[in-house]
């Protein structure tokens, strides 16, 4: 599971839970008010007396529309939005068997091969659907000859992986200062 | 977790975002004074949010209120379903393999499936660690989650999985058709790169 599937099922049990609770307290309120008995939790005269008095133009109908549209893009989004892969195929010469590696385990490869170059400091690895982010810090002086063993590194690593996918690499190599 | 639970997910997501977004950007656009499109007027800033109208309506049709207490036991009931939905897994605990109901029912529990392809998967030289389950969706098909060692060859590897584990869990589960869904986790190597 990536993360936007955890936000989504996180998102989708509050919504259903409010679903479930709104639903419940809607039809007691109702039924309530139709037998002529007191409310239960919400004061239906107080909140419809309180509707009746309110225009299009009131400040508090205006804040609570803003909220309903930021509200409505935020699921729209959240909802859309598909995240990083689980896993990404390799090739199968099976039939009925397909494989995958799991992203994570293509990110904790990748970034093990770039950590052994020597001059390496630090690295971040994140894979995508078509490619994949190095980003590394050196201290040494010569942080073109650490590039390009990097990139060749990384480009080694995901050959040995033999994706079905290629994943189009980005090294990103960052010099930092050599504490004195 | 269910792959189908997580489309559904979106899906009602996307919705009701559109819907409260539309619901919103409409509210809106009246309370600026864009109600008034095409010649027809919607309604007016000043006018109220709950007509007169609309509540005169509601006194004298009761029967309304039932029909929307109705809706509401309906919507709780949605979120119930829903709510119950994020539970779900698509791990099978048990699999029928009665060929014909006149011979008995044979079921296969999926923990010993699991365990025997998992053992077996461990054999493979180059291999760590291994697990197995049935999944049931989209389809029954069999899942196997293999860690390999720094010093293995994944080609040997995927090709022993592919050929004798695989062959061997169709075999005793007597459907040679059965998919499965390989996992390599190729392990972290050490040592280093000499620039």
């Amino acid at each position: 599971m990536n993360a936007a599937t955890v936000t989504n099922r996180v998102l989708a049990a509050l919504l259903a839970l409010a679903l479930l609770l709104g639903g419940l307290l809607g039809a007691v309120e109702i039924v309530l008010a139709q037998m002529g008995r007191e409310p239960w939790l919400v004061s239906h005269e107080s909140w419809a007396s309180w509707l009746d008095e309110q225009q299009w133009q009131s400040p508090t109908v205006r804040v609570i529309l803003a909220v309903m549209v930021i509200v409505g893009l935020l699921l729209l989004i959240t909802g859309a939005r598909r995240g990083r892969p689980t896993g990404i195929e390799a090739p199968s010469h099976s039939n009925g068997v397909s494989v995958e590696v799991p992203r994570r385990a293509v990110e904790r490869t990748v970034k093990d091969a770039a950590s052994r170059v020597d001059g390496v400091d630090q690295v971040a690895v994140a894979a995508g659907r078509r490619g994949i982010t190095v980003n590394a810090t050196t201290t040494t002086r010569f942080p073109d000859a650490v590039r390009e063993q990097l990139t060749r590194a990384v480009a080694d690593r995901l050959d040995a992986l033999d994706l079905a996918t290629t994943l189009t690499p980005t090294v990103n190599l960052t010099t930092a200062r050599t504490p004195r | 977790m269910s792959p189908r639970v997580n489309r559904t997910n979106r899906t009602v997501l996307v919705v009701l975002g559109a819907l409260v977004l539309l619901a919103g950007a409409a509210g809106l656009a009246i309370s600026l004074g864009a109600g008034n499109a095409g010649g027809t007027t919607l309604a007016r800033p000043q006018d109220p949010v709950w007509p007169e109208q609309a509540g005169r309506y509601l006194s004298d049709n009761a029967w309304v209120w039932w029909v929307a207490a109705l809706v509401c036991l309906l919507l709780a009931f949605v979120g119930l379903r829903w709510l119950l939905a994020q539970l779900r897994t698509d791990r099978l605990t048990r699999m029928d393999l009665t060929g014909s109901p006149a011979d008995g029912l044979t079921t296969l529990h999926a923990g010993a499936l699991n365990d025997a392809v998992a053992d077996d998967a461990r054999a493979i030289a180059g291999v760590t660690g291994a697990a197995a389950h049935l999944s049931g969706e989209p389809n029954r098909h069999l899942v196997v989650s293999v860690d390999t060692a720094d010093t293995a060859d994944l080609a040997t590897v995927l090709r022993h999985l592919s050929t004798g584990v695989v062959d061997r869990a169709r075999a005793a589960v007597s459907d040679p058709a059965l998919p499965v869904r390989i996992q390599l986790r190729p392990a972290a190597r050490a040592g280093r790169i000499l620039t």
